[in-house]
């Protein structure tokens, strides 16, 4: 009886060394390595080789930038497919006009609920950029000026705007410059 | 804002919460499919396979488990498909661990033994040490994730431990050698 015990005891031993057993096993385990030598001596080899553990995972590198960016380029394709489905290409066309214009004066940017993710005629050096929610509208603005853009169309209600670059400006070069900007989510070229 | 206040967000295709929960979730999740699968290529696949899926599948969590628990389980259903199309081709041991500006050379030699122990276990075994360890799951996550009883969890780290303990320290496993009885 008491083996078995000391058994179960034994195989939640490497989680408790994490910390993740529940309050419960928590009291039980605290009481068991007060009576058992052999797991007080197993539970101390644990420690170690946790402190191993996080070592090799502090030096695992992190995923590459790129990862992020195919991620948001599928996800936008997406959208953008299923809106175009749903035919709102068009109204979102006909919208951007107010949207510019109330951009231009620097209002009710972040209250337009409008769509971005299509692409309408005539329209080169248009980027996609999600700024971080709490961005401030001046900010905003002296972003755009930074890279010598415009608000084309948006937000989207997923928060994506639609910029233009200045004719003549590479706009990957543009991207280049925003993406490193702290207060943007995500920006890439449209294509 | 938790895990479960995320997914319902994304569920509703809030861009910023999913940007949140990329960046919360993409690092360990990467780790766990480069462990997995050996290849950062592949892993950086089924890392953007996994989130493209949580974008599209968040109105089906059911929150019968963690919301990372239902991440990882999405990640590795990825990476055994990945696996079945393409066998993986091994990196060398210390590929991707030890950064180059990496002195400390007793560190880097416990790493490498680490590495070379737990290479040397069974997949099964090494998977569940990784997701206790590596991860910080409990063993019913652990379970859920595997799609297994939580006592197999609990035996095939048994097992593991003894293998990795005689790996990282022979002399002293070797005192200890027959003291211990299977589970």
């Amino acid at each position: 009886m008491r083996a078995q015990g000391h058994r179960r005891y034994e195989l939640l031993l490497p989680w408790y060394a994490g910390g993740l057993v529940g309050p419960e096993e928590t009291e039980e385990l605290r009481k068991h390595l007060r009576t058992c030598s052999s797991c007080a001596c197993e539970y101390q080899r644990l420690l170690r080789l946790r402190d191993a553990f996080a070592d090799l995972r502090s030096a695992m590198p992190p995923p590459p930038p790129a990862v992020l960016d195919r991620v948001w380029s599928r996800l936008l394709r997406h959208e953008r497919e299923q809106a175009g489905r749903s035919g709102w290409i068009a109204r979102a066309a006909l919208a951007s006009a107010a949207v510019l214009a109330a951009a231009t004066v620097g209002i009710g940017l972040h209250s337009t609920p409008y769509k971005t993710l299509g692409r309408s005629v005539q329209e080169e050096g248009l980027v996609q950029i999600v700024f971080d929610p709490n961005a401030t509208e001046g900010e905003i603005r002296s972003l755009l000026q930074e890279v010598g853009a415009t608000i084309a169309a948006g937000p989207h209600t997923s928060g994506l705007y639609r910029i233009r670059v200045r004719w003549g400006t590479d706009p990957s070069a543009a991207v280049e410059r925003l993406r490193r900007h702290p207060r943007v989510r995500f920006v890439e070229v449209e294509r | 804002m938790t895990d479960e206040e995320l997914l319902r967000l994304i569920a509703r295709k809030d861009p910023t919460a999913f940007r949140e929960w990329y960046d919360r979730h993409s690092q360990s999740l990467y780790a766990y499919a480069l462990r997995l699968l050996r290849d950062p290529q592949a892993a950086e696949d089924v890392l953007s396979e996994a989130m493209l899926a949580v974008w599209f599948e968040a109105a089906r969590f059911r929150g019968d488990c963690q919301p990372r628990t239902w991440l990882y389980r999405i990640a590795r259903n990825k990476a055994i498909e990945l696996l079945r199309r393409r066998p993986a081709d091994p990196l060398p041991l210390t590929d991707g661990v030890c950064g180059p500006w990496e002195r400390d050379q007793e560190r880097v030699d416990l790493r490498v033994t680490l590495e070379q122990a737990l290479h040397a276990l069974p997949p099964d075994q090494r998977e569940v040490v990784e997701l206790a360890f590596f991860h910080d799951l409990p063993y019913q996550e652990i379970a859920r994730i595997l799609d297994c009883p939580v006592n197999t969890v609990k035996t095939r780290m048994f097992w593991a431990k003894r293998k990795l303990r005689h790996a990282l320290s022979p002399s002293e496993e070797a005192e200890s050698e027959g003291l211990e009885d299977a589970p």
